[in-house]
């Protein structure tokens, strides 16, 4: 699942705020998978999207004390993600999308070469327009909390979102294989 | 045709993350506030050191002689206020 209501997390996220170990192990261990499939929709590589997110939970980890409330933890969240894959993007940009084989995943819908296929429609977009599609579309945000989360006005949100979307569009629809056509797009 | 964007980016992200090492992020975490306080510390040292060099430089001027005649000469009266 994408969308987290981070309301369920909230007497955590204050535990975790307070001081207590217990509560802090246990808030990381929730938002562990969510930092590092971010991470990966900007990285495209599974090291460098693991890297990010370690570093996004240790910030977590250092300055979730001087959080002013919980309800600021999402967007603080997923600021320190998007900020740490940007800065190793801009460090050492990936050249190749990422291995099919490097990445695991239980699901039987997927496979590797599916995930390949989105993720090199991915690459072609800057990195901060991968990471307007990941928080919009993985994370069920709207353009309001992105562009509090990226920093920049929300008019450029919605037009970086909107220009993403087209070209996502036209990439997967090109190149897609029949079978994925059908489970991906609309009939209609 | 529309694509369901949302559902690409679900199967695209549909992958196990690696094993989550909390010692190691607590070990980054106690890093970088180690790096943070020694931060701090050089700011406060710097702040210290220019403290003190502008009550050197203070001290200095403050030893200045003037000539005995400007030294003793009376302080001119201040000039009336216009009406």
């Amino acid at each position: 699942m994408g969308g987290m209501t981070w309301e369920a997390h909230e007497r955590t996220i204050d535990a975790a705020r307070a001081g207590e170990g217990a509560a802090l192990e246990a808030l990381i261990s929730v938002i562990w998978q969510r930092a590092y499939r971010i991470a990966l929709s900007i990285l495209r590589h599974p090291m460098a999207a693991e890297d990010a997110a370690q570093e996004a939970c240790a910030r977590v980890v250092a300055a979730i004390g001087g959080l002013r409330s919980s309800a600021a933890f999402g967007v603080w969240f997923y600021r320190l993600v998007v900020r740490e894959a940007l800065r190793i993007e801009r460090r050492a940009p990936a050249q190749e999308p990422l291995d099919p084989d490097a990445l695991a995943s239980a699901s039987p819908l997927t496979d590797a070469l599916v995930r390949l296929d989105i993720f090199r429609a991915l690459g072609v977009l800057p990195a901060r327009q991968r990471a307007v599609v990941a928080l919009h579309y993985y994370a069920d945000l709207n353009s309001r909390e992105i562009a509090e989360i990226l920093g920049m006005p929300e008019g450029t949100v919605r037009y970086d979102l909107s220009l993403a979307r087209r070209r996502l569009e036209s990439l997967l629809a090109a190149h897609r294989p029949r079978a994925l056509r059908e489970e991906l797009f609309d009939a209609g | 045709m529309p694509v369901d964007l949302r559902g690409a980016m679900r199967t695209a992200l549909d992958v196990d993350a690696p094993q989550l090492q909390f010692e190691r992020i607590c070990e980054r975490a106690a890093w970088r506030l180690r790096s943070l306080e020694r931060r701090r510390s050089r700011r406060m040292v710097s702040a210290a050191a220019l403290v003190a060099l502008l009550a050197v430089f203070a001290g200095g001027h403050r030893s200045v002689t003037y000539d005995p005649t400007v030294a003793v000469a009376p302080a001119p009266a201040p000039s009336p206020l216009a009406t």
